[in-house]
């Protein structure tokens, strides 16, 4: 009960905090001229998503305490604690969208465009700065994982039929799996297909597009290199650590067959903690390195690339070889659509999904 | 406002060493003459460039008289000149400037050919870049007169207007100093 209810807390305060996290360029998904970043529309409205959001967190945080306190059955309990939440999320998605709309109009009713002037800057060193982690980071994860199936496999006569294949939150099993030579590595494969995109992903960042303000200009280029070397090192953070997790579940339960070891429960502890943690010290880092916008003098502003986004979510930009690109709204990354391999990615990212279904 | 104080005090100190109240007017009014033209010439040379971009920085201006691709190609020639990039360094493939500019594919296409053509960069496979001006190498005798050719009209234009040759000296080693 505790965690789904520390879920709600969490992606209750992720959403409310979200507009402020961006740069301050990025309003609701929408590109503002460096002259508007501090009207006091865009202001008022971030502070007004934040309070509905915060509303309706509240509410459904209440909803889900009262749900363990109703004699509803146990499984039924966390089906609806699932449905409530993807409700939340879909409600401020909706939220979002109708901000998005206020905000793309807000600037054409000003006339922004019309009152600015565009310039085109960048910065030939940061695309030579390593500021990303080398990709021998991410496919040692990738060779411990082959060796570990290789290994399965050798040992493969002495698994017994039935093996644990899930656990609950707490560290327990409850899912047990007939063996075949598919399922007895499902855990491994699983690991792999995650590890595999995160080394793509891994060299996205490091290709990802530059985008530099024009009149604050040290400012984006110190927080374009922060995204690039914070945003490595949590996904191999947690690379590592997930790394570590399942293949000590596996070697456990399907080698050694101990489905219960004590140290099932702390490995879960820190893989979480380091989970959340590298996610908040990566906000930390990132919102520290946000640009302020303290002196703007001129008209200027650096080129938009709102006519490549669709609602400010999805990027697609044949033109752009890079992968991934920072997201417009919230913090992160997300895929290029014109890319082919964003596909591949996706797929990879699926694959657990139907492994767990279909097995 | 800089040259205003530079041209009051250069007059001023030059005046106490010979004191005299005609001469006075006169100096001040040759000093002006003189700071305008440089300032002129100045701003017309080192127009690009100003103190900021010390780290590689492009700015293109689409109001400029320069076309774009031109200005770009120009700011990459200087980072050459100043050594930031050297021989062997990458340029970012040309649709990733063109995406970090935000600016054309075509545009950044063309500018990397005419610093092909002007030898400084070399274009290979996969869309590389690779910096090849840069280092020390004996000059063709062509290649010479084509510096000299271009700058010519330049010099006389600023001759014309009254720039002494030894401040034209100057500051042609003030731009030189700048680069390594």
């Amino acid at each position: 009960m505790l965690i789904i209810v520390g879920i709600f807390i969490i992606v209750g305060i992720m959403e409310m905090m979200t507009p402020h996290l961006t740069r301050k360029t990025l309003v609701f998904g929408v590109s503002i001229p460096e002259p508007y970043v501090k009207h006091p529309q865009l202001k008022l409205w971030k502070k007004h998503y934040s309070q509905i959001i915060a509303g309706i967190a509240g509410l459904f945080l209440v909803g889900q305490i009262a749900l363990y306190l109703s004699p509803i059955q146990e499984e039924k309990v966390s089906l609806i604690s699932f449905i409530l939440l993807y409700v939340m999320l879909l409600l401020s998605s909706g939220l979002y969208m109708s901000y998005h709309a206020k905000t793309k109009k807000l600037k054409v009713q000003e006339q922004w465009e019309a009152q600015i002037k565009t310039v085109y800057v960048t910065d030939l060193s940061i695309r030579q700065k390593e500021e990303t982690l080398s990709p021998i980071f991410f496919s040692v994860p990738i060779i411990i994982t082959l060796a570990l199936i290789a290994f399965t496999y050798m040992n493969y006569e002495s698994i017994p039929e039935v093996f644990a294949t899930h656990w609950n939150g707490a560290g327990e099993v409850d899912g047990w799996t007939q063996k075949s030579r598919l399922s007895v590595i499902s855990m491994p494969l699983i690991l792999l297909a995650i590890q595999i995109s995160f080394f793509m992903m891994s060299q996205g960042m490091k290709s990802a597009k530059i985008q530099l303000s024009a009149q604050a200009k040290e400012a984006s280029i110190h927080r374009e290199l922060t995204q690039r070397k914070y945003g490595s090192w949590y996904l191999a953070a947690i690379n590592f650590s997930m790394t570590i997790l399942f293949v000590v579940l596996h070697y456990t339960t399907v080698i050694l067959q101990d489905q219960t070891a004590p140290y099932f429960f702390p490995l879960f502890l820190v893989f979480n903690v380091v989970t959340l943690g590298g996610l908040l010290v990566f906000i930390w880092k990132l919102s520290k390195s946000n640009e302020r916008f303290d002196e703007v003098h001129t008209n200027e502003t650096a080129a938009t690339d709102d006519q490549y986004w669709k609602w400010g979510i999805f990027y697609c930009n044949k033109n752009d070889p890079s992968l991934l690109v920072p997201k417009k709204f919230g913090i992160g990354w997300t895929v290029n659509f014109a890319n082919k391999w964003c596909y591949i990615l996706i797929a990879i990212t699926l694959l657990p999904i139907l492994l767990v279904i279909f097995i | 406002m800089k040259f205003k104080a530079l041209l009051r005090e250069g007059s001023r100190s030059y005046c106490e060493k010979t004191s005299t109240q005609h001469h006075e007017k006169f100096l001040h009014l040759t000093l002006k003459k003189i700071c305008i033209t440089l300032y002129i010439t100045d701003f017309c040379l080192v127009t690009s460039n100003t103190d900021w971009r010390v780290i590689m920085q492009i700015q293109l201006d689409p109001n400029s008289e320069l076309q774009l691709y031109k200005q770009l190609a120009n700011q990459i020639i200087e980072c050459i000149a100043q050594g930031e990039l050297k021989n062997g360094d990458t340029l970012p493939s040309v649709r990733s400037m063109a995406t970090d500019l935000g600016i054309n594919v075509s545009t950044v296409s063309k500018s990397y050919h005419e610093l092909e053509e002007k030898g400084l960069i070399e274009l290979k496979p996969k869309a590389k870049a690779v910096i090849i001006g840069g280092q020390k190498r004996e000059l063709e005798e062509t290649e010479v007169e084509k510096v000299e050719n271009a700058l010519k009209p330049i010099m006389a234009e600023a001759f014309a207007r009254g720039l002494e040759k030894e401040q034209m000296t100057s500051l042609f080693q003030r731009i030189l100093k700048q680069w390594k």
